[in-house]
């Protein structure tokens, strides 16, 4: 299953990739790394959009926000999964998050742990 | 000469007269048959100063005053006489005389006067004797009112001197006053500055941390998995991750510390010396500041920034607390601005704040470029005055420009200037010297 992991922070993906190196591995997950809210919509658009199952955005990041993203996934491809990761946990955001039609909220330091059941829940 | 006054009466005061006391009866006879006489009331003038005088006036009854416009030189009654002068000289007369009292006079012609002297030539000595009677009794008045004048001068002067030192000790106080109050209006400024600062700096501290309290948790895992692992290859995969994540750890730490540092350095007052700093690196770090510090109080906003530093760019001796004070404050505005011209739901508008450097003629160059809310062309001029802004009550000191304002002029020698359209941009410059 492919997992589109967005976040302004470039060290996101070795933290990711070491985490998940076994389910990697084994072939049980792929990862994709998009640094910008743009880049994030690009990838969507070139590639099979059936191939991805969830997308985990980063809210605040320089340009389009994680908020743009989620609105833009919700009026197009509306059967991707969303999960907001944000450092600010605060109810604003989340209620923005969730009606905007985010599937979860994490707040940053990711529990890993939840973050894994949250991913192998989806099959 | 009226009928009620008889020939003997104005004889007897004609004799009383000082001028005529030697005068033979036959002349004071023919004299007083020339005579004139007149009344005036209490106020009426007698005579006007620059009027063509051919008579004088002998006082019968009553007092007159002899004055130069409010300046008053004498004040005579009966038996004396005025307006002999301009008899003498033939020039217009020099004094004015008013009526003090109901006065009564006799006026004696020119023609009639001189006939008197030609007939009895000895009167020149009294007229002689009386002039200068007359001259020294008005030097003595007007040394009195010279004296009197210069005392009332010196006392007014004295008056003066107490009124301005009083005035000057409330104008030192009231300065002293204000400076006090300056300083705490700084001071103030920099706690509202830190305070919107401090959401950014919150977030800009977390980020680095998760990554320390990640990278670390991750790397005692995978060194579990090191233990069990028999395989060489993913024994190297597994010690290169960590070394790896050693890197990060150390990369994010010293990320937080320099945030920490740089707060401090905001909220310290000033070192009292210049140091030599990466203005590119300094705008940098402040630029990230505003962003996440406005985004965390309105979740709602985004903006895209872009960046120009010119690499040719020296370190500059300035004082970096105060350069960054000047940043955040305008990186805040234009940030405030975009913020405030998307919320008016705009189809197709994309905030935006550019900022970039470059070097001109030794000079450093930082442009501020934002498409916010612009400002109205009439409070462009206004901008960098005191307590002068355009944010609703609550939302802004009024004093960030003015205080930037100053710390580019005047402590740095530099300059600030901003050039806007309503609706569309605002962009500042800020020139500071290299040398
Ligand atoms: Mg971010």
């Amino acid at each position: 299953m492919k997992v589109l992991i967005v976040d302004d922070e470039l060290d996101v993906e070795q933290l990711y990739r070491q985490r998940f190196r076994k389910e990697i591995k084994a072939g049980e997950l792929n990862m994709m790394f998009a640094f910008s809210a743009n880049q994030a919509m690009e990838f969507i658009a070139q590639l099979a959009p059936m191939d991805i199952v969830l997308v985990l955005s980063d809210i605040n990041m320089p340009g389009l926000t994680g908020f743009d993203l989620l609105k833009f996934i919700r009026e197009k491809y509306s059967h991707l999964k969303v999960v907001m990761v944000s450092a600010y946990g605060d109810p604003d955001n989340m209620n923005k998050a969730s009606s905007l039609g985010a599937s979860g909220f994490l707040v940053k330091p990711i529990d890993f742990t939840i973050l894994k059941e949250k991913i192998f829940n989806l099959k | 000469m009226e009928e009620n006054i008889s020939i003997d009466f104005l004889i007897k005061v004609l004799r009383k007269v000082f001028l005529f006391q030697n005068l033979p009866d036959h002349l004071v006879k023919k004299l007083s048959e020339s005579i004139l006489i007149k009344d005036f009331a209490s106020n009426a003038v007698i005579i006007n100063k620059g009027d063509e005088g051919n008579t004088m006036f002998v006082i019968i009854s009553g007092k007159v005053k002899i004055h130069d416009g409010k300046e008053q030189v004498a004040e005579i009654s009966e038996g004396n006489f005025f307006g002999e002068m301009s008899l003498l000289d033939d020039e217009p007369r020099s004094m004015s005389v008013t009526a003090v009292e109901k006065t009564s006079v006799a006026i004696i012609h020119r023609n009639d006067f001189f006939n008197v002297l030609n007939d009895f030539p000895a009167i020149s000595k009294n007229i002689i004797t009386q002039l200068t009677r007359q001259l020294r009794t008005q030097n003595t008045v007007l040394i009195e009112q010279l004296r009197s004048r210069e005392k009332e001068l010196n006392d007014l002067v004295d008056k003066r001197t107490a009124e301005l030192a009083t005035r000057n000790s409330q104008l030192t106080h009231a300065l002293e006053d204000l400076q006090r109050s300056q300083q705490q209006l700084i001071q103030q400024e920099k706690l509202a500055s830190l305070g919107q600062l401090t959401a950014g700096i919150a977030h800009e501290i977390k980020n680095p941390l998760n990554f320390v309290n990640n990278f670390s948790q991750l790397s005692l895992e995978i060194l579990e998995e090191l233990k069990e692992t028999t395989d060489e290859t993913e024994k190297n995969e597994i010690l290169n991750d960590i070394k790896s994540n050693l890197e990060k750890i150390n990369n994010h730490g010293k990320r937080a510390d320099s945030i920490v540092k740089n707060m401090l350095n905001h909220s310290r007052t000033r070192n009292d010396e210049k140091q030599p700093t990466d203005l590119n690196k300094l705008c940098d770090e402040f630029l990230n500041l505003a962003y996440n510090g406005m985004f965390a109080n309105n979740p709602d906003f985004s903006c895209f920034i872009s960046a120009n530093y010119s690499p040719d760019i020296p370190k500059v001796k300035v004082f970096s607390q105060d350069i960054s004070r000047v940043l955040i404050n305008l990186f805040n505005n234009s940030m405030y601005a975009v913020n405030k011209r998307k919320k008016t739901g705009e189809l197709s508008y994309k905030p935006s704040v550019e900022v970039n450097t470059s070097i001109l003629n030794s000079d450093v160059v930082i442009e501020i470029i934002d498409n916010g809310t612009g400002i109205p062309k009439e409070m462009v001029d206004k901008i960098f005055e005191p307590f002068f802004t355009t944010k609703p009550a609550g939302e802004g000191t009024g004093l960030g420009l003015s205080l930037s304002y100053d710390i580019i002029t005047q402590s740095h020698n530099g300059k600030i200037s901003v050039e806007s359209e309503l609706g569309k941009f605002t962009k500042f410059t800020i020139i500071i010297p290299t040398t």
